[in-house]
């Protein structure tokens, strides 16, 4: 592995770059100013005189209102009382149902079903009554 | 503008004079680093004409963006770091990188070369996956050390560890195998 590491440092492949090269890169940095870091733009320092002057305005007017407070309220005045005559309204007259004759009318399913249930039950057995048990 | 710098300075000192305005000591920079940096892209993009370009385009965004080098890498590391990039958003334009999956067909194309056996070992590593070829070149090729590769991959140590480590054992594999 040693050797590989020889030859790799050793017999590197070489290439010379053309001799105009030099010349034709400062040819392009002789139009270009040194390199400094790029100058600010004029829409920060504009952005930031911008928003000082609203934070001062603000603060300005801030001021001002605190020193002018509001005029004081009007005094509390005396909330008085008046009588108010009763209303006199006809309300109907409920009479009280018995709670039975309410439902009386209403259709009762459960009912029917349990009597039908009940029926046909009774039908079955006087089937297998008849059929099984033996005659006197 | 400061004169041209009289005694052999580093590269960092060149690159100091430069970003505070001094356009011959980046042009010494040029002339220091363009065959090294052309020989890179060359491997990078598999062909001369286009590493040329990428080169000079890179050296060009390098002054533009001097101001960004803050000296926490080697220039050299942040230097071949753009002309990695340029060389991408090159391939980019012209299309031949339809997904960034890694250069894979753009590292695969053979690189010109004299065809002399020094150049066997390479030859035989860009046969290998392009993210160990690229991880050979810049660390033993360039000497980059395993951070400063990583850097300039764009990725981390241990990666470029674990790579060099399947790499170096590929190639053994496909030497031996040529050799046979």
């Amino acid at each position: 592995m040693q050797s590989i590491e020889d030859r790799l440092r050793s017999e590197r492949p070489a290439h010379q770059a053309p001799e105009s090269l030099t010349d034709r890169v400062m040819a392009n940095l002789a139009s270009e100013s040194p390199s400094t870091p790029h100058p600010v733009s004029s829409y920060w320092p504009r952005f930031s005189l911008g928003f000082a002057t609203v934070c001062l305005l603000t603060a300005v007017s801030f001021h001002f209102m605190r020193q002018n407070p509001e005029p004081p309220s009007s005094p509390p005045q005396a909330v008085v009382a008046v009588p108010m005559e009763p209303l006199h309204i006809a309300l109907p007259q409920i009479q009280a149902v018995p709670i039975e004759n309410l439902s009386m009318h209403l259709d009762q399913p459960l009912e029917r079903e349990l009597q039908n249930v009940i029926s046909d039950t009774r039908l079955a057995i006087q089937f297998v009554a008849s059929s099984f048990l033996p005659e006197k | 503008m400061t004169g041209p710098p009289e005694t052999e300075e580093s590269i960092e000192q060149l690159a100091a004079k430069a970003q505070a305005g001094c356009l011959v000591s980046f042009e010494r920079i040029v002339q220091l680093n363009k065959d090294r940096l052309y020989t890179y892209l060359v491997q990078f993009l598999g062909n001369e004409h286009d590493a040329e370009d990428v080169t000079q385009e890179a050296f060009i965004k390098a002054y533009r963006h001097l101001h960004t080098f803050n000296g926490k890498a080697r220039f050299t590391t942040w230097l071949f770091a753009i002309a990695k990039n340029t060389a991408l958003t090159h391939l980019r334009k012209r299309k031949i990188l339809q997904p960034i999956d890694e250069m894979e067909e753009i590292l695969s194309a053979p690189a010109p070369h004299d065809g002399s056996e020094a150049e066997a070992i390479w030859l035989q590593a860009r046969k290998l996956k392009p993210k160990f070829y690229e991880t050979l070149w810049l660390f033993y090729a360039e000497g980059f050390s395993l951070k400063e590769t990583a850097e300039i991959m764009n990725t981390n140590a241990i990666t470029v560890r674990v790579n060099l480590h399947r790499a170096r054992a590929a190639l053994a594999k496909r030497l031996r195998n040529f050799e046979q």
